[in-house]
């Protein structure tokens, strides 16, 4: 007879019986990587990569991180979560990921179709009892369209709320990626509907 | 001391219990302890990007004993909640989103701490994380004698039915006490002084259905949730003072005198029946023993 257990069952299991006499969190401080992985909320990846059918250009003139500690995520079950330490190019590097979510990411404004303006507002992490949950919300202003009206600034708003397994490296930072593509994944499909307007 | 908040962890009731409740050294300064050379160092944190939201623990662990089982349906019911709040949250924090609360929580400290000329308050600073490590880091560097560390919650009752901003106040000694590592500068017990301040702002006739309630917070711009926050922090103001120039005394009196229960607010099904420090025409400030140790401002509903 074969038993297939998840490991993060088990290691809830075994923090539940060691909590009550050490605590079995992690709580050394979490530097994000800096690489993005989109995978956790990617949208149909065969749209995504119909790229060159959809020609949506989009050129990002402006990434300005907002946030009153730029270097920090916060604290979650007593672990400092930190941003990497090239924060502007971790951050330019999430969002050339656009890519993923059926646009194309252009340098040069002219061959754009769509230009826009990104503002990372908040993005922090906290937890309750079992849980853990990162928010991310940026503000997207589209500064020119080849063709029609621009849009007014939009919120975009990315929350992944999920079990705190054992507040490890691999969970955080899949939920803060997650929460980071629950954002492309709006925006994309706005930018797509904007490109076909 | 790290932003553990009391009613989350079961260590500060045991520890009370254990303590006695009736003796609490570091609820109050004594003339001695107001004067220090070099004056006091003062970090004010809000570990938070947007206003938070509560849920209730599942329980069931507790409940049945423990074990695996339990321990993962407790996190699969916590989990599916805590999605729940967050999505219902979501039109407030948008309203509330351009809502400078880092700013005024420190701007609310200096205020306070400035007018109390023997603090010899000096050198603010402001961070978002907040850890033991962190703040040990911060009393071995600083050339004060002691530190004064001014932590900011701010954060939605669990069925939305109030917005509760929390604050603690401590000041912590540089000198490490003999027989503990670093960060038991910041345990309660070695803390020069503590308070812990809860501002409760209720919603008036409230739904049972926290999304109904939601919305009500987040109208016209939030209309109601800013009035909310800002009289929190117009309160956090005078209560800081307040209890930081309360003498032990004072403090052994209003311990002494007889409990009220203001049992026609009801939020979270919690009554707050506590001892009456000051009477105000729309709140009332209460000394809460049980289950922490805290001054609660309970305001009238608006709405």
């Amino acid at each position: 007879m074969r038993f297939d257990f998840n490991p993060r069952l088990i290691r809830l299991y075994i923090c539940s019986l060691a909590v009550t006499i050490t605590g079995c969190m992690d709580t050394s401080p979490l530097v994000l990587k800096s690489t993005y992985e989109s995978l956790p909320a990617r949208p149909n990846i065969d749209q995504a990569r119909d790229k060159s059918a959809m020609a949506c250009t989009i050129n990002l003139d402006k990434l300005i991180d907002k946030r009153a500690d730029p270097l920090t995520l916060g604290t979650l079950a007593g672990r400092p979560v930190r941003t990497p330490p090239n924060r502007e190019r971790w951050l330019h590097q999430v969002f050339q990921r656009l890519d993923d979510y059926g646009v194309i990411m252009v340098g040069n404004e002219s061959t754009a179709k769509v230009q826009i303006e990104i503002e990372l507002l908040t993005a922090w992490v906290s937890g309750m009892y079992e849980t853990k949950t990162a928010n991310i919300v940026i503000r997207v202003t589209y500064l020119h369209r080849n063709d029609g009206e621009n849009p007014d600034p939009k919120l975009y708003r990315g929350a992944v709320s999920s079990v705190n397994w054992a507040n490890e490296d691999d969970e955080i930072q899949e939920m803060v990626d997650g929460a980071f593509a629950k954002i492309m994944q709006n925006l994309g499909a706005d930018l797509r509907s904007l490109c076909s307007t | 001391m790290v932003i553990v908040k009391c009613r989350w962890s079961a260590l500060p009731p045991i520890a009370m219990l254990l303590a006695g409740c009736i003796s609490v050294p570091n609820h109050s300064l004594t003339p001695l302890q107001r004067e220090i050379e070099g004056g006091r160092e003062v970090e004010v944190s809000v570990a938070q990007g947007e206003i938070k939201t509560n849920i209730n623990s599942s329980g069931l662990a507790a409940v049945t004993g423990g074990g695996f089982l339990a321990a993962a349906i407790d996190a699969s019911i916590e989990v599916h909640r805590a999605k729940l709040a967050e999505s219902y949250a979501k039109p407030l924090r948008d309203a509330l989103i351009e809502y400078d609360f880092d700013s005024k929580a420190q701007e609310t400290t200096k205020r306070a701490l400035t007018e109390l000329s023997w603090l010899r308050s000096t050198d603010y600073s402001f961070v978002k994380e907040v850890s033991a490590e962190n703040r040990s880091a911060k009393l071995d560097a600083t050339n004060s004698k002691q530190m004064i560390f001014v932590d900011y919650e701010y954060e939605l009752s669990v069925e939305f039915d109030a917005i509760e901003v929390n604050i603690l106040v401590a000041i912590a000694d540089k000198k490490i006490p003999s027989g503990y590592v670093p960060t038991g500068r910041l345990n309660p017990k070695n803390l020069v002084y503590q308070r812990w301040i809860n501002v409760i702002i209720p919603l008036s006739n409230p739904s049972s259905v926290a999304e109904e309630n939601v919305k009500r917070w987040a109208a016209d711009d939030a209309l109601l949730a800013r009035q909310a926050l800002n009289t929190s922090l117009e309160s956090a103001y005078w209560m800081i003072k307040k209890s930081l120039s309360q003498f032990p005394e004072e403090e052994r009196s209003i311990r002494k005198s007889k409990k009220i229960d203001l049992s026609q607010y009801h939020i979270k099904s919690q009554t707050y029946s506590g001892r009456v420090i000051e009477q105000k025409d729309n709140a009332s400030l209460l000394l809460l023993t049980w289950p922490d140790d805290k001054w609660v401002l309970l305001f009238n509903p608006i709405g």
